[in-house]
């Protein structure tokens, strides 16, 4: 019968399209099981309090503070009252109406934010009427407040995570924040917590049905733990304040511990900006600016440390012993071998503590070509390296592993750049003569050189220098333990360099950096002029104070600012009298510094522009 | 009496019982999981015990048939017919109405859909009918009788705007093909339908390029034997299924592919019936008007589908077609059943262990959607399984209605074939997006008692035919 064919055939036809459409369905499709999951399971996360940074007096530096979110669920809005709205969230009726039409014809279960970042004032009014507003509701979100402007680039800023950081670390999901820069970014882990999850299962309604396996996969959120930085939140403050307006930056060092004290790279930024909603704005418009306040010029930039770099010149030919703290040398105002290297006027002929009183080029020539020509070593290859070396110990042309991101190692040239530049044989110590003053092929971090006078105030050793001594743990304090570093030099020979830098100060004739003098404070300095091919030189100040039992070093360079002694001597002293006396007693010195103003006046820099909040 | 009654329980086909079976006891535990956690089994205030209870009366009333003279059914075939039109005309005075049809009528208690008792009635009279000696399908008297039969009960269910099954009626159209009936009307709705839904799917130009097409084929086809007719209409079928793939693989979207792929399938069927059904020399002259006819129907079928058919039936339409993905409106229901059933994967998540269907994605899981549940936890392996007892069950329904001697027992066969492939095709169609959603049972294993009680009885009395039939 062909009827009876014909049936079976299309009975065949309808079970053959059934069983494949099936099999598309079920087992080649993924999509539909990623979609069953989504549905089923709602992912109810806790974000911990991120922990609160203090200063090493206990004073808070960044805290939290709780904001909300407004939520609008469309598929449950029911006659919205607009005017209310706008009374309470204080917005006028074209900005509702934006907002409603974004939200569009959406009539979906999927939330929509409303607003963002309302105060908990504006919230407290809008929770006594919330019954008023179907399908509104709120998601409480902390935010950075800092009750103080400490710089952005000592604390840095938190921001939402991108799909890079997404991808890498699974833990962050999108919407998450993330510290950024500074130590919000080194500490990002002890301070951020661990967020806690609660799954439930839901059905189609959206409506939570039971918690998912009793719990079993459940996580409470564990809050960010607290941190107690080192730095003194008065003078970083205060630093701050006498560095406005110029570009450059200033680290102070607690010489017993390597704790750092001060760490400010002018112009700096408000932490603040970054944290409210005109963030996006803000941080473009930090980012063009270009006398860079994103840019942690304390660690990051490089510029030859000028005459305070004879300090460990110095050391090196003691312990080296090429020269005695008696050698002397006559000075006629250069150094008349090879291409010259010039000096300024001061009495003649200088012993070792005057060479660095008066910061005679000529002597640190003699001494530099002393330890280079040292017949210890078969070649001045060898001995270019072994000097390295000793430099190197001094934390120099390497990251010194501070607690902070993106810190630069800086360079020393090594025999390698030399026999590139000259060809191998084919230099002498009189080609890398200026090494010996500061300059030439030498770079280092304003860290670094306040390593450096923490080394010579300690009369050898140093600590890591670090910006957070302790981290705090369900009420205990737990302090963090740093590594103790040696710089090989013997301390017998400090006393020497320090006489020199007490001299350099409190000296009565030919003292370079006179514009240090604190009384009753002995401060030993070294003043330094960094030559710069783009404009002026930066001026360069290293000291540490009192003399016995020191408790800072400083290290400051100005850019632009010209010659050590008459601009970073001053300014540096005034960080520590500051930290040692709590109050400025010259405001003959304090003024001219504070008032000054390099970055208007200079080429190289646009005024700082102002910031939304 | 007694000793034919004893041979013809040993007579019962016993395949089609165990298939029986196995379906009904397999739909009581998908039942069962979809009541959520842990239950007592009987508990018959909950749906798996209601169907336990029904499965235990489906089954007493099975054997009860068994018992009745075979006789019984013929003779009686009218008077239940003329009970079940009544039936139907009192539902709609005093029957319930359950979301938005009034198809429900209340004994004591008990709801029961009429509707139930009129497939099974009007399967019972049109065997009667063709039964008779005089009949003829060829006699015009006859033949409008039996399409009374058909529309009668139909337009009474249509009334309680329960479309789904009215539309069921339509099941008997291959139950008159098979007893004369030109195969053209068949095709002819085939062709309508399948045309309308390609105006759907694609533009105008595409049809009006593939109808080209097979009018041309037709049109120069001068010999007519079988092989020539799998080449002329295949071959173009299977060009636009290549295209589709094509698509499919260079637009990378399931909905571009499905719409390609039905619309060449639909073409390719209507060309296939179209050759089988044209013969000789009048190829040329149907060749062409098959072009015209068809063209011109493309674009009426636009004309009316846009300005007459209201929007709420459009969207549910374009929503089954893939137009229009809108998975919070008309699409919601299937789109969660589809997330269900495409979730299990190839094994399944386990008896128990669905989350789609038991947190209620999925509505009426436990009756219409009830494939949903067997799709979710069982997988692939288990839908097919079901799929394969349900062919297996159809084609041997039609096998031994074929063997029937007297034309009252088959064409009662095929009708209970028929309305089984109708009802099995649409639901799980409807489940996974290839029927639009109309609100018909899955036989033997949707909850349900009116459904499950009805289609035992449609069963069983074909059991029992067949079993006496010598």
């Amino acid at each position: 019968m062909i009827a009876k064919r014909n049936i079976i055939a299309v009975i065949a036809v309808i079970i053959a399209i059934l069983s494949i459409r099936l099999f598309f369905l079920q087992v080649l499709d993924e999509s539909y099981k990623i979609t069953a999951e989504n549905n089923a399971f709602r992912y109810d996360v806790e974000y911990p309090a991120r922990g609160i940074i203090y200063d090493r007096n206990g004073k808070t530096m960044v805290e939290n503070n709780t904001t909300y979110d407004i939520m609008v669920t469309p598929r449950e809005l029911k006659d919205v009252d607009t005017a209310d709205l706008c009374r309470i969230f204080k917005l006028s009726t074209a900005e509702i109406k934006e907002i409603f039409r974004k939200l569009g014809k959406n009539k979906g279960y999927v939330a929509f934010t409303f607003l963002k970042q309302v105060s908990s004032e504006t919230y407290a009014v809008f929770r006594e009427r919330a019954d008023r507003f179907p399908g509104f509701y709120s998601v409480a979100r902390t935010m950075r407040v800092y009750p103080r402007m400490v710089g952005g680039n000592i604390l840095g800023y938190i921001q939402e995570v991108d799909t890079s950081i997404i991808r890498k670390n699974p833990y962050y999901k999108s919407g998450d924040y993330i510290g950024k820069s500074g130590i919000e970014e080194s500490y990002e882990e002890i301070l951020r917590g661990k967020k806690g999850v609660s799954i439930y299962l839901r059905d189609a309604r959206n409506k939570i049905v039971d918690s998912y396996e009793g719990g079993k996969f459940d996580s409470a959120a564990i809050p960010g733990k607290n941190i107690i930085s080192s730095i003194d939140a008065e003078l970083q403050e205060y630093v701050q304040e006498i560095m406005k307006n110029k570009a450059g930056s200033v680290v102070a060092i607690e010489p017993a511990t390597g704790e750092i004290l001060a760490l400010v790279s002018s112009p700096t930024f408000d932490p603040a900006v970054l944290s409210g909603l005109n963030r996006q704005q803000n941080y473009s418009r930090l980012q063009n600016d270009p006398a860079k306040p994103l840019f942690n010029r304390a660690i990051m930039s490089t510029q030859p440390p000028g005459s305070t770099f004879k300090l460990v010149n110095g050391l090196i030919a003691l312990q080296e012993e090429v020269i005695t703290p008696n050698t002397s040398h006559s000075c006629g105002g250069s150094y008349p071998y090879g291409r010259g290297v010039g000096c300024h006027a001061h009495f003649s002929p200088v012993n070792f503590i005057q060479s660095i009183m008066v910061s005679c080029n000529a002597y640190y020539c003699y001494t530099f070509r002393a330890i280079l020509d040292n017949r210890k070593y078969p070649a001045i290859d060898s001995a270019l390296n072994v000097w390295r070396g000793k430099v190197r110990r001094f934390g120099f042309a390497q990251k010194l592993g501070v607690d902070l991101p993106s810190e630069r190692s800086g360079i020393i040239a090594s025999k390698n750049y030399y026999n590139r530049v000259y060809g191998e044989k084919r230099w002498n110590s009189l080609s890398v003569i200026s090494l010996s003053i500061g300059q030439g092929e030498i770079g280092t971090t304003t860290l670094q050189l306040a390593n450096m006078s923490a080394i010579i105030a300690n009369k050898g050793h140093f600590y890591t220098p670090h910006i957070v001594k302790a981290v705090e743990d369900s009420g205990r304090v737990i302090p963090r333990h740093y590594e103790k570093r040696h710089s090989g030099i013997s301390e017998e020979y400090f006393d020497y360099t320090i006489q020199g830098m007490s001299m350099a100060v409190n000296g009565t004739y030919g003292a370079t950096a006179w514009r240090a003098r604190i009384p009753d404070i002995e401060v030993c300095g070294k003043t330094g002029t960094s030559e710069n091919p783009h404009g002026k030189s930066h001026s360069v100040f290293v000291c540490f104070a009192p003399r016995e039992n020191p408790r800072i070093a400083v290290a400051v360079i100005v850019e632009n600012a010209g010659s050590g002694g008459g601009f970073a001597a001053p300014l540096g002293s005034l960080a520590v009298e500051k930290y040692l006396k709590r109050e400025i007693l010259r405001p003959h010195i304090e003024t001219p510094v504070r008032d000054a103003d390099l970055i208007s006046n200079n080429p190289l820099y646009e005024k700082t522009k102002d910031y939304k909040f | 009496m007694k000793k034919q009654r004893i041979t013809s329980f040993k007579k019962i086909d016993w395949t089609i019982v165990l298939i029986y079976l196995g379906l009904s006891v397999f739909g009581i535990a998908n039942i069962y999981s979809t009541q959520g956690d842990t239950q007592e089994l009987f508990d018959f205030s909950k749906k798996h015990g209601a169907q336990i209870l029904w499965m235990a009366i489906s089954a007493a009333v099975a054997i009860i048939i068994m018992i009745f003279s075979s006789r019984f059914f013929s003779v009686f075939a009218y008077h239940i017919y003329i009970v079940a039109l009544a039936l139907l005309l009192l539902t709609l005075v005093i029957g319930l109405e359950v979301k938005s049809s009034k198809s429900w009528l209340s004994l004591g208690g008990l709801r029961f859909q009429p509707s139930e008792l009129a497939k099974f009635a009007t399967a019972l009279a049109l065997a009667r009918l063709f039964g008779s000696r005089e009949f003829k399908y060829s006699d015009l008297a006859n033949r409008l009788k039996s399409y009374a039969l058909i529309l009668v009960p139909a337009g009474l269910i249509l009334l309680q705007r329960d479309w789904g099954s009215a539309l069921v009626f339509m099941a008997f159209l291959p139950v008159l093909y098979r007893q004369g009936m030109s195969g053209w009307i068949l095709v002819f709705i085939a062709f309508i339908t399948a045309l309308f839904i390609s105006t759907l799917l694609l533009s105008l130009l595409w049809i009006t390029a593939a109808i080209a097409l097979i009018s041309f084929a037709v049109f120069f086809v001068e010999n007519s034997d079988n092989q020539s007719t799998f080449r002329q209409v295949l071959i173009p079928g299977l060009i636009l299924l290549g295209i589709g793939i094509v698509w499919k693989l260079a637009s990378g979207t399931e909905a571009g592919y499905d719409r390609v792929l039905v619309a060449s399938v639909l073409l390719v069927i209507i060309g296939s019936f179209f050759r089988m059904l044209v013969k000789g020399k009048r190829m040329k002259v149907y060749g062409a008007l098959f072009f015209i006819l068809s063209s011109a129907m493309i674009y009426s079928a636009d004309h009316i589908y846009h300005n007459v058919i209201k929007s709420h039936h459009r969207d549910r339409i374009e929503d089954m077609l893939g137009i229009k993905v809108d998975i919070k409106d008309a699409g919601y229901n299937v789109y969660q059943s589809k997330v269900a059933i495409g979730s299990g994967g190839l094994t399944g998540k386990g008896f128990m262990q669905g989350t789609q269907t038991k947190l209620n994605f999925v509505p009426e899981q436990s009756t219409d959607f009830i494939f949903c549940t067997i799709g979710e936890e069982w997988g692939f392996r288990g839908s097919f399984v079901v799929i394969l007892m349900f062919a297996v069950m159809l084609i041997r329904l039609i096998i031994l209605a074929e063997r029937q001697k007297t034309v009252f027992s088959r064409m009662y066969g095929y009708g209970v074939a028929m309305i089984i492939l109708f009802h099995f095709t649409i639901n799980i169609g409807m489940t996974i997006g290839l029927a639009p959603v109309v609100g018909i049972p899955l036989p033997y294993m949707s909850a349900g008692g009116s459904s499950l009680l009805s289609f035992t009885i449609l069963l069983f009395v074909f059991l029992k035919l067949e079993s006496s039939s010598e």
